[in-house]
């Protein structure tokens, strides 16, 4: 007879089927393989996604997947590999977006909604041209638990890509992001980053959202990050701590997709926002008089100094 | 020839996509050109788009598809308004954050409680080519709120665009103008859902109003010109949708990019140096 996980837990001698319970997901394989998604995602997650939540790129992490529409329709008609049709037009709308976002008056976000409508009102229009073979929708909208061998070496390498040129970047990255308009003087390059960190976001859109899902690639590159900026006032711990939240939003989502029927990517992407709300909740509590004035936190202050009335920041 | 062009306008189904985009092309036109002035094209896409689990809510119960979808783009915009106030997090971080909320709850409403399928994908494509009769009289109300929004407001929604803080100095008020505008966008893009969806509104929205802003230097022309634009592209798209059978939101949304890139480069060769940044 099958027993609920909460029975077990409730009612069998704690020990051994707490364990069960624990361990009993990893020992199929479609989890094993979800597993390592996420943990490679979460990867990217963690450096890349802080960088998109200091650059203010969250709308280009939402968005441009959407993009890759009409490059996939196209490479599909004329018999191209899927995935090389796809990175081109992702690779088009990532520069393009950089490019446009420059013009006076129109600024980054309103170019994201050009680009993106325009390209996927595009593919919407040539996947339903008589001549495009069907079912090219379903290769936008992935299952976590579908993900094969073949996404998962794609991850590796993508992985790999990334950390890589982030480790190269990061002395430009962190010149333009600490303040765009002084940052030519000392040899940064604002256009340069910027294309830059969006072809990278493509190439994880790209990656990801195959075996993930739209939904779930925004919600790892931004949340994990923006949860990290509430616990970490440096770069690198934030990094740091945005991995492993990721990664423990990662295998929280997954169980409660195991044993509450919940679709994978939904149940992840749920708990990464529920992670922030804690979060965030969690340090008001601690710190809200210490935030307010930083004065205050510093012991080594004079006590005038640390009595002083908060002052409105501008 | 003029007879053959105009013959698909004789379809009552294709009149009532006409009036409906006429209609709207005033509201977002006009709203338009707040929300690129603003920087809140991420909040416009993500407003409508927030709009799926009241879809599924109201094919679930069975009550009307847009007042589910406006209330739960008012609770989107109320949650993220809440969040923001605390300026702990960025205004787009937030914007993904309670945006990837909604569709979670949405897919939960879908897939476990409600079983629901294709009706919601219709809604949140939508179609000119299906318009009910209540939504024209939706879009009046919406496109005449904003008319009257932007008479009351305008002079606050420009000073606040050009500079935030020294808008209170000025004696502004600014919290008053700044929920209301964003409440405007929350009801028109709502209204725009039954026509091109919740993917592509920002098409509607912000395509031309940006089109239109290369353009024109002050702000009446500007909003003149992307009414105008709202209006053109909108006929013209919907007239293409019906002669190639493609769907009219993704056929509009490919024209008003194609126009936008045309102006570009046509500015960029008249001499505009439109790449010169601030």
């Amino acid at each position: 007879m099958m027993m609920s996980p909460e029975l077990l837990l409730l009612t069998g001698g704690v020990g051994s089927r707490f364990w069960q319970v624990l361990f009993e997901p990893w020992t199929q394989g479609i989890m094993q393989h979800a597993l390592t998604e996420v943990a490679l995602l979460g990867l990217v997650g963690g450096a890349l996604g802080c960088w998109i939540v200091l650059y203010e790129l969250s709308y280009s992490a939402e968005s441009l997947a959407h993009a890759l529409f009409p490059g996939l329709v196209i490479a599909a008609l004329s018999g191209l590999p899927l995935m090389l049709g796809a990175g081109l037009g992702i690779t088009v709308a990532a520069v393009a977006i950089a490019l446009f976002g420059q013009v006076p008056g129109i600024g980054r976000d309103t170019a994201v909604a050009v680009i993106v409508s325009t390209l996927f009102g595009l593919g919407v229009v040539l996947a339903l041209s008589p001549a495009s073979p069907p079912g090219l929708q379903g290769l936008l909208f992935g299952d976590i638990l579908g993900v094969s061998d073949l996404d998962l070496i794609l991850a590796m390498g993508l992985v790999a890509v990334t950390l890589i040129s982030l480790r190269l970047l990061h002395p430009q990255l962190l010149t333009v992001g600490f303040d765009r308009s002084t940052a030519r003087s000392i040899g940064g390059n604002p256009r340069r980053a910027d294309v830059a960190l969006l072809v990278l976001l493509a190439l994880a859109t790209l990656v990801a959202v195959q075996g993930l899902g739209s939904l779930l690639v925004v919600a790892v590159l931004v949340g994990p990050a923006a949860t990290a900026r509430l616990l970490a006032r440096r770069l690198t711990p934030m990094m740091v701590v945005a991995t492993l939240l990721s990664f423990l939003a990662g295998i929280g989502g997954l169980y409660l997709s195991y044993y509450a029927g919940i679709a994978a990517g939904a149940s992840v992407a749920g708990a990464i926002v529920a992670l922030y709300l804690i979060v965030l909740g969690g340090s008001k509590i601690r710190g809200l008089d210490r935030r307010r004035n930083p004065l205050r936190a510093n012991p080594r202050l004079p006590e005038t100094v640390r009595t002083l009335p908060p002052v409105d920041a501008p | 020839m003029l007879d053959l062009l105009l013959e698909p306008f004789l379809l009552p189904f294709v009149q009532r996509g006409l009036v409906e985009v006429l209609v709207l092309s005033v509201g977002a036109g006009l709203l338009g050109t707040w929300i690129v002035l603003r920087g809140l094209a991420f909040y416009s896409h993500a407003v409508g788009t927030a709009a799926f689990p009241g879809l599924v809510l109201a094919d679930g119960l069975g009550f009307a598809a847009p007042l589910g979808a406006f209330a739960t783009a008012m609770l989107f915009a109320g949650a993220l308004e809440r969040l923001s106030r605390q300026r702990r997090s960025g205004y787009d971080s937030l914007t993904a954050l309670v945006l990837v909320g909604m569709l979670v709850v949405g897919i939960i409403l879908a897939s476990d409680v409600f079983g629901s399928g294709a009706n919601i994908d219709t809604l949140l494509f939508g179609s000119l080519l299906a318009i009910g009769p209540g939504d024209p009289i939706f879009a009046t109300a919406a496109s005449a709120l904003t008319l009257i929004a932007s008479f009351l407001f305008g002079r606050t929604w420009l000073a606040t665009g050009f500079d935030a803080y020294a808008v209170r100095s000025l004696g502004f008020r600014s919290a008053v103008p700044d929920a209301a505008l964003l409440l405007l966008i929350a009801l028109v893009a709502t209204a725009a859902l039954s026509a091109v969806g919740a993917l592509l509104a920002t098409a509607l929205f912000i395509v031309p109003a940006a089109t239109a802003r290369l353009w024109s230097r002050r702000l009446l022309p500007w909003q003149i010109v992307s009414i105008a634009l709202v209006a053109v592209e909108g006929t013209i798209g919907l007239w293409l949708s019906v002669e190639s059978n493609a769907p009219p939101g993704a056929t509009i949304a490919m024209l008003s990019g194609g126009v936008f890139a045309i102006t570009f480069f046509l500015r960029r060769l008249s001499g505009t140096r439109v790449w010169e940044s601030d």
